[in-house]
């Protein structure tokens, strides 16, 4: 074998490894980056643990944890808890969240069982976690991106880290700025033309003065073939 | 299901539960060479109910587009019976050890050091990440499973 190709065979080994080695870390990273979060200690002390007792939530059980990180969630600490058992079809979860200069802790539960938790987009408890969240944000969204990133993070904290946004209809107003606020529509995937699929519409109010955007209503509702959306 | 059909060295248990938020299949047996035996499935009535969502963010995606609850019903059964199909098919036991291996170190590490310890040991976090992988993975392959039967066309 000739000496140049001892070199590439050595190169693609190594890239190999180093691309293997990517794979095998990534799904960790965020059981790890969780497990560093100063929020994760809180919830471990005897303030934070009553907390989550007041939910049903002992995190002396198995929990995998994320950390949920967006340019939309600067300086607040966002986490995921998802119940880990080897048993099928407990898909128990919830979230936590604590805004910078707040001593509140949210907790959002979002599943039990195979269950989401009831009417979790609308509940006001949720949206006024939101909301303290936008209120926190040294910046307000004002391009198309901006709001798309934050709906998505809204839809994030209630457990669907996997939505597509759904591009508006032609002939529907779709302003997404900084004074006119946005609605956006997000689906689990992308819509199939034969299958029906869940769309959760949120409406974003604008900034107006002193007050930052808000997040108003959030709907979900089921999109049947023959409808359109 | 026309294999769980015919295998006549299987038998499926089937319970009914009134309150819980999930039904569920455990209790897998598997003879001496590695085939299923037995299984338990036991049906929660709540998940029954198409008031109640089935959750998109767990895995079930075709599951939570459900609006009637006749259809919510037989969608249920037929995803259960769906990861009984799971773990029989070839490398299901495997998975299901793996499973259970993972659950009861991770179960003892978290009971040992605490979440935030634990989830800073590699082998803890690898297991914990395996787990919610391997879920979101069978819920999912038996969302599709539960809808090719019972969808609407």
């Amino acid at each position: 074998m000739k000496k140049e190709h001892i070199v590439l065979a050595i190169l693609s080994l190594l890239l190999a490894v180093h691309a293997q080695g990517q794979k095998q870390q990534a799904p960790i990273a965020d059981a790890q980056s969780c497990a560093n979060s100063p929020l994760l200690a809180e919830l471990s002390k005897a303030s934070g643990t009553a907390i989550l007792t007041s939910y049903g939530y002992h995190l002396n059980e198995p929990w995998g944890c994320t950390k949920i990180e967006s340019p939309w969630a600067a300086g607040a600490s966002l986490l995921y808890f998802r119940k880990i058992s080897a048993h099928t079809d407990d898909a128990t979860a919830f979230s936590v969240m604590k805004v910078a200069g707040i001593p509140q802790i949210w907790v959002i539960p979002t599943e039990s069982g195979m269950l989401e938790a009831p009417n979790v987009e609308t509940d006001p408890h949720n949206l006024a976690a939101f909301n303290a969240l936008l209120r926190s944000l040294p910046k307000h969204p004002s391009k198309p991106a901006d709001w798309s990133a934050v709906g998505e993070l809204y839809m994030v904290l209630l457990g669907h880290t996997r939505v597509v946004g759904i591009e508006p209809q032609p002939g529907r107003p779709s302003p997404c700025s900084t004074d006119d606020g946005c609605t956006l529509e997000f689906a689990e995937r992308s819509p199939q033309a034969k299958e029906p699929y869940t769309k959760w519409t949120l409406t974003f109010s604008g900034a107006s003065g002193a007050n930052p955007p808000r997040l108003t209503d959030a709907a979900r509702e089921v999109i049947s073939p023959t409808e359109s959306h | 299901m026309e294999r769980l059909n015919d295998n006549k060295s299987l038998t499926v248990h089937v319970g009914w539960d009134s309150k819980s938020m999930a039904s569920t299949t455990g209790d897998f047996k598997f003879n001496a060479a590695g085939s299923l035996t037995e299984a338990t499935v036991t049906l929660a009535a709540k998940t029954g109910d198409a008031n109640n969502h089935m959750s998109a963010g767990a895995g079930y995606v075709h599951g939570s587009t459900i609006t009637d609850s006749k259809l919510q019903g037989a969608y249920v059964v037929a995803h259960e019976l769906a990861h009984v199909e799971q773990a029989e098919a070839p490398g299901g036991k495997e998975l299901i050890d793996q499973r259970h291996a993972d659950a009861e170190f991770t179960q003892r590490k978290y009971s040992e050091m605490g979440i935030q310890n634990a989830l800073k040991n590699p082998a803890v976090a690898a297991a914990s990440q395996r787990l919610v992988d391997s879920s979101r993975q069978l819920e999912s392959g038996a969302d599709q499973r539960a809808w090719d039967i019972v969808g609407q066309k």
